[in-house]
């Protein structure tokens, strides 16, 4: 009995169970919400959101309060700079876009890491800072006016692949299942990052290179919120300035609701996808209810604030 | 010698430094420095300096607070509501400045009594009451009697601002409570959570307390920015909560917990500002200004991070001793 009970308390619980009270509660208010084409809008902009929860998990695995707030702002400077690589075939320059992508916010978030590991600036303010650093610099490119023209190509990736999942959804499904096993739990890089994440000075004590596993981790992430901005561009068709600002938060939000524990050390990059997904529904039901934008978001920020209360509440200092 | 210890030592020191030093490069730029440019200064940015003093008050017990900036709008968007509805300008103020302090009670209940990461918490309560805002008024507009704009423009007994006067009330609130035991348990708390519960000191309390310190803050904050523009618009205080953080540690204040003083906070708010300031007045265009603004920022947080950091000044320290010999 207790066995079984064990079995069931897993992390993935309260987002699996969150993720089926949405679907129900989606329909019974209206109908259509279960349909085929509502589905695949879901599906598509939850991958977008679990790119973007990737990288900010690995970051927050890495232990001491590690965050990453400018994921929404790499993701912004990407959906303006991917589209503009041009070549001379369509899907040669999709090819270029990807790796270029991978770069730019790589780049990024190796600055962050640097800050944080080396001048020991907080990863909160580091990243913060960074993330108006960057939008500084998408405005000061683009002057404010960013006039991109998204290629046919880009824009397939919304394109319907089987039943409700599309391209795009196929691509992210793989890419998580695939960094999940090979990435996070089978790479020597992966069993590094839990236990620096765990306990740094252990880690180091072990020989492992902890500065260099954090800055890499956040590295990762900004290769992550880079290729999330370049799939939000393509599923929107068009770009704006800091079109991603919102994916900061959100990003933090789905790992803490997947079940990641802010303090590191422990974590999934498909719990991550777990969180994204509820935090996707509960928009998804607003929007269908056709609320005002400013009652919409204090319902989100309630729903918020009660799944916290019950899924992340500290231990109590008593023991 | 011993004073000029101290003073150096102080862990505000660096970022009054930096501001005094952009105070006279503003002064050379623009042709001077006059009581009406302190004036006006002040009057600009006293909801800046309000919030960082909020934000440093929860900084010190290891937490934070990003909701302060959706607090500083609900405070506008309900004093024009109310203003436009017929009430007289101070009972809004009044009201507003109540629902101020309620936003942060809430904040602190969350965080204290449940026990949930603050800067999560913050997060959510800041869409929450970011969305209040948004549905009371969901567009910029609305005007508020100038009545209010000449009082916040006028002073007390013809010397000091009236935003001034609001500012020193709310140094005196924190400073008197950091006087009483009180101020060492808070910054007990901020060092070690569990050897300050360990002392008997009560934790949920205290951070209900400086929660709730935050939303007074604001609420003055709120106060501030209505009476300066007149107006009401509901992402008026939107960028506040990330500039205020950001002004707390160039102040010295450690986002660990436990170091640091409100002048930190609010040296660190001046100079950011005075920056601002100096970039607009320098004519880079707007495409540069952000840009600028970010690396300038991003520059003056590594200086003060080095500056507060022992081990690194104290290498540094080895370095020149070794070239002087």
């Amino acid at each position: 009995m207790m066995e079984r009970w064990k079995k069931w308390n897993n992390p993935y619980l309260p987002a699996v169970l969150g993720i089926l009270a949405l679907m129900i509660l989606g329909q019974t208010v209206t109908s259509g919400f279960l349909s085929m084409n509502n589905i695949s809008s879901i599906l598509m902009t939850t991958a977008i959101l679990t790119m973007a929860s990737i990288g900010q998990a690995a970051v927050v695995i890495s232990g001491d309060s590690g965050l990453d707030m400018s994921v929404g702002a790499v993701m912004s400077l990407t959906a303006l700079f991917g589209p503009m690589i041009v070549l001379g075939s369509g899907m040669a320059s999709l090819f270029v876009m990807i790796p270029a992508v991978l770069l730019i916010g790589g780049c990024v978030g190796l600055l962050n890491g640097l800050g944080v590991q080396v001048i020991k600036i907080v990863p909160l303010v580091m990243t913060l800072i960074m993330s108006n650093v960057v939008n500084g610099f998408a405005i000061l490119i683009t002057g404010g006016q960013p006039s991109v023209s998204v290629s046919k190509e880009l824009q397939s990736i919304s394109g319907v692949f089987v039943g409700p999942v599309r391209y795009l959804t196929a691509i992210v499904l793989i890419l998580l299942i695939v960094l999940e096993i090979f990435f996070l739990r089978k790479s020597r890089y992966g069993r590094s990052l839990f236990l620096v994440g765990d306990n740094y000075n252990a880690a180091r004590l072990c020989g492992i290179n902890s500065k260099k596993i954090v800055i890499l981790a956040y590295g990762f992430s900004g290769a992550m919120a880079g290729l999330a901005g370049l799939f939000l561009v393509g599923y929107a068709g068009t770009a704006q300035m800091n079109m991603a600002s919102s994916y900061t938060m959100l990003s933090v939000a789905a790992v803490v609701i997947g079940g990641t524990k802010l303090t590191g050390g422990k974590g999934t990059f498909i719990g991550g996808a777990l969180g994204a997904m509820v935090l996707i529904l509960i928009t998804n039901i607003l929007q269908a209810l056709n609320m005002a934008a400013g009652l919409r978001s204090l319902i989100q920020g309630l729903i918020l604030i009660g799944i916290l209360m019950t899924n992340s509440r500290a231990p109590k200092l008593r023991q | 010698m011993n004073l000029f210890k101290k003073v150096t030592g102080w862990s505000a020191f660096p970022a009054l430094l930096l501001f005094l030093i952009f105070l006279g490069i503003n002064g050379v730029l623009t042709g001077g420095l006059s009581v009406y440019f302190f004036h006006s200064f002040i009057s600009t940015n006293a909801a800046a300096i309000c919030v960082a003093i909020g934000v440093t008050a929860t900084i010190l017990v290891a937490g934070t607070d990003i909701s302060l900036g959706s607090i500083v709008s609900l405070v506008n968007v309900v004093i024009v509501t109310l203003c436009e509805r017929g009430y007289s300008v101070s009972t809004a103020a009044l009201i507003a400045f109540g629902c101020a302090v309620v936003c942060g009670m809430i904040n602190g209940f969350i965080i204290g009594v449940m026990r949930v990461n603050p800067l999560l918490t913050t997060f959510a309560t800041s869409t929450a009451f970011g969305g209040i805002a948004l549905w009371i008024l969901p567009y910029p507009g609305g005007y508020i009697d100038y009545s209010f704009g000449d009082w916040y423009l006028g002073s007390l007994f013809g010397i000091l601002p009236t935003p001034a006067v609001l500012i020193l009330a709310l140094i005196l609130i924190w400073t008197i409570f950091i006087k009483l035991p009180f101020g060492i348990h808070l910054y007990a708390l901020g060092k070690d959570v569990k050897k300050a519960y360990a002392s008997g000191i009560n934790v949920t309390f205290l951070r209900f307390f400086v929660h709730t310190f935050a939303g007074i803050a604001a609420g003055a904050a709120g106060i501030c920015i209505s009476a300066s523009t007149c107006a009401g618009s509901p992402v008026v205080g939107a960028s506040m909560s990330m500039n205020s953080i950001a002004a707390a540690v160039i102040g010295g204040v450690s986002l660990n917990g436990g170091i640091g003083s409100v002048w930190g906070g609010i040296f660190g708010a001046c100079f950011l500002n005075i920056l601002i300031s100096i970039v607009v007045s320098a004519n880079f265009g707007s495409v540069v200004q952000s840009f600028i603004q970010g690396l300038i920022l991003l520059i003056g947080v590594v200086f003060s991070v080095i500056a507060a950091d022992r081990e690194l000044s104290g290498k540094m320290k080895k370095i020149f001793r070794g070239g002087a010999r």
